[in-house]
């Protein structure tokens, strides 16, 4: 499953701050909370402000990389999580296997989960560029799915 | 259970608004449609400012609408334009008179503030008017509560079950999907590459093999689905398919039952016509499975115990940001007479709806359950 939230449809909290995909989405769901990724208030720099990631650390591991030139392949393991924050400048991410595509931009959140291995290409358009990509993984045997 | 009342809901066929008043209840607000002589659709409270009859059980003189129990009248502004046996018309004698907006067969009601109404937000509908389409319609009333139409037309995956005989296939579930959020827009897209036609549609069509079949529900909430549906050679883009347009205008009632005004338009086989007398009934039989679905699922919901939830999955992601999204656009019209948001918002999750309340002016938490 994949899941594009844009920048529009994201609800910034009193300091700024905005989750920008979590899992499980919501506490309704009832389920153990296993991570969340935020974006702090906007920052003046260049850098596009700051990813946070916060994990339930008996279950989940979480890892970050940044692009800032491509085109790069993002593989994506079997039960793996990955988080796409666009941070700086406009990114193309395609299907590798398919013709979806779609240019994300800063505030968007572009989420990519299964229990199949999957690539997107990512590429940027011109100018200053610079996306998060946040790994989570399971510390245990089963998938890390998400919950809505 | 409130409904999105700044909205715009289909109220009826073009068709069904004539100079005969007809009666419909929208988000439990009963109101009577009729047309003026000019051919302008009119909605009205069914309720006479006297004491109360419906002013759907009277009838039309010119272009205002007489009430059958004393004779009050009111015009198509919802302004009394007569009192029997006196002059002096009370000022307070009107009733509310709802902005309409008709376009290709359907008349658009908006049930709130009607400062707000901007006929601009309509969704498109233009391929039932477009002439190189061909289009079936069928209307319904569903014994469910109008979100369970939502969820339903999100979660395609049913079609392997509820319609395992008519447009399912065991491979839709297969396929994973890809869930867009824009606004308070949610599209939930499913790409099914190398598979056969579904059998409703594969003779209509005239073809045999394997294509890419897709389709994407696009929810502007909260009230009409585009189902962009068909199939494509292999590889090929969509737009050279054979192409299909399902609108589903899903208007509430109650909290139990709602309206669902149906039109699947099809770029194939435009002139022949038993073919769209095929579609016509195979399609009330899909509508059927789904309308006896969920009358079931509505009867189960309303016993479930306080407190037990629906366990959603990856799979639901897009009912669940719908519901997401519903839950904050009626956060946003709850206005409190008891002052400001009273929810908490817990900012280690991305749903707050809670947060949307308290960003609109004076709010209250949401009382719909996202559950
Ligand atoms: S499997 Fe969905 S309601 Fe039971
Ligand atoms: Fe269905």
């Amino acid at each position: 499953m994949w899941l594009l939230v844009r920048d529009n449809a994201m609800t910034p909290a009193a300091d700024g701050s905005v989750t920008l995909a979590a899992c499980p989405d919501t506490a309704d769901r009832g389920e153990d909370w296993r991570w969340r990724v935020w974006r702090g208030p906007p920052a003046a720099t260049d850098s596009g402000g700051e990813v946070f990631v916060e994990t339930d650390p008996d279950s989940v591991r979480a890892t970050t990389s940044f692009v800032d030139s491509g085109p790069v392949t993002v593989s994506r393991r079997a039960g793996e999580e990955v988080v796409v924050v666009p941070l700086v400048g406009h990114h193309l991410v395609a299907d590798s296997a398919g013709p979806w595509q779609r240019w994300l931009h800063p505030g968007d959140a572009f989420v990519l989960e299964g229990e199949e291995s999957e690539t997107v290409n990512l590429s940027s358009a011109p100018g200053p560029a610079r996306v998060a990509i946040v790994r989570l993984n399971t510390l245990n045997d089963a998938p890390l799915r998400w919950v809505p | 259970m409130p409904h999105v009342l700044n909205a715009w809901y289909v109220a009826a066929w073009s068709h069904e608004v004539t100079r005969d008043p007809v009666a419909r209840t929208i988000c439990q607000q009963p109101v009577v449609l009729y047309r003026a002589k000019d051919g302008s659709a009119v909605a009205l409270a069914d309720r006479c400012a006297h004491r109360g009859y419906p002013l759907s059980a009277g009838r039309l003189v010119e272009d205002s609408i007489e009430c059958g129990y004393h004779g009050f009248a009111f015009g198509c502004d919802g302004v009394c334009t007569r009192v029997p046996a006196q002059s002096t018309i009370p000022s307070r004698s009107k009733v509310r008179a709802y902005p309409l907006h008709e376009k290709d067969g359907w008349v658009w009601i908006w049930t709130g503030e009607a400062e707000r109404a901007d006929v601009t937000t309509i969704p498109d509908t233009h391929w039932m008017n477009d002439p190189a389409w061909a289009t079936v319609t069928h209307s319904y009333l569903f014994n469910c509560r109008a979100d369970l139409v939502h969820d339903n037309l999100l979660d395609l995956t049913h079609e392997s079950f509820i319609h395992r005989t008519t447009v399912g296939d065991d491979y839709i579930y297969e396929h994973g999907i890809t869930v867009e959020v824009d606004g308070t827009t949610v599209t939930v897209d499913r790409l099914m590459p190398g598979v056969e036609a579904p059998p409703l549609y594969a003779s209509t069509m005239g073809v045999e093999g394997l294509f890419d079949r897709f389709h994407a529900t696009e929810f502007a909430v909260p009230s009409h689905h585009t189902l962009h549906s068909g199939i494509t050679g292999r590889g090929r883009p969509r737009e050279e398919g054979y192409l299909i347009k399902v609108l589903n205008g899903i208007t509430p009632i109650d909290e139990h039952t709602c309206w669902y005004y149906y039109a699947f338009c099809r770029n194939f086989g435009i002139e022949n016509s038993a073919a769209t007398e095929d579609l016509r009934i195979g399609l009330s039989t899909v509508l059927d499975e789904d309308a006896e679905a969920l009358r079931l699922q509505e009867l189960a919901l309303q016993t479930r115990p306080k407190g037990e939830h629906d366990v959603l999955i990856a799979q639901d992601a897009g009912v669940a940001k719908a519901r997401r999204v519903m839950s904050q656009l009626l956060a946003a019209e709850s206005v409190a007479a008891a002052g400001p948001a009273s929810g908490t918002s817990e900012a280690r999750y991305a749903a707050s709806p809670a947060a949307a309340a308290a960003a609109a002016p004076p709010a209250a938490s949401a009382t719909a359950s996202v559950g």
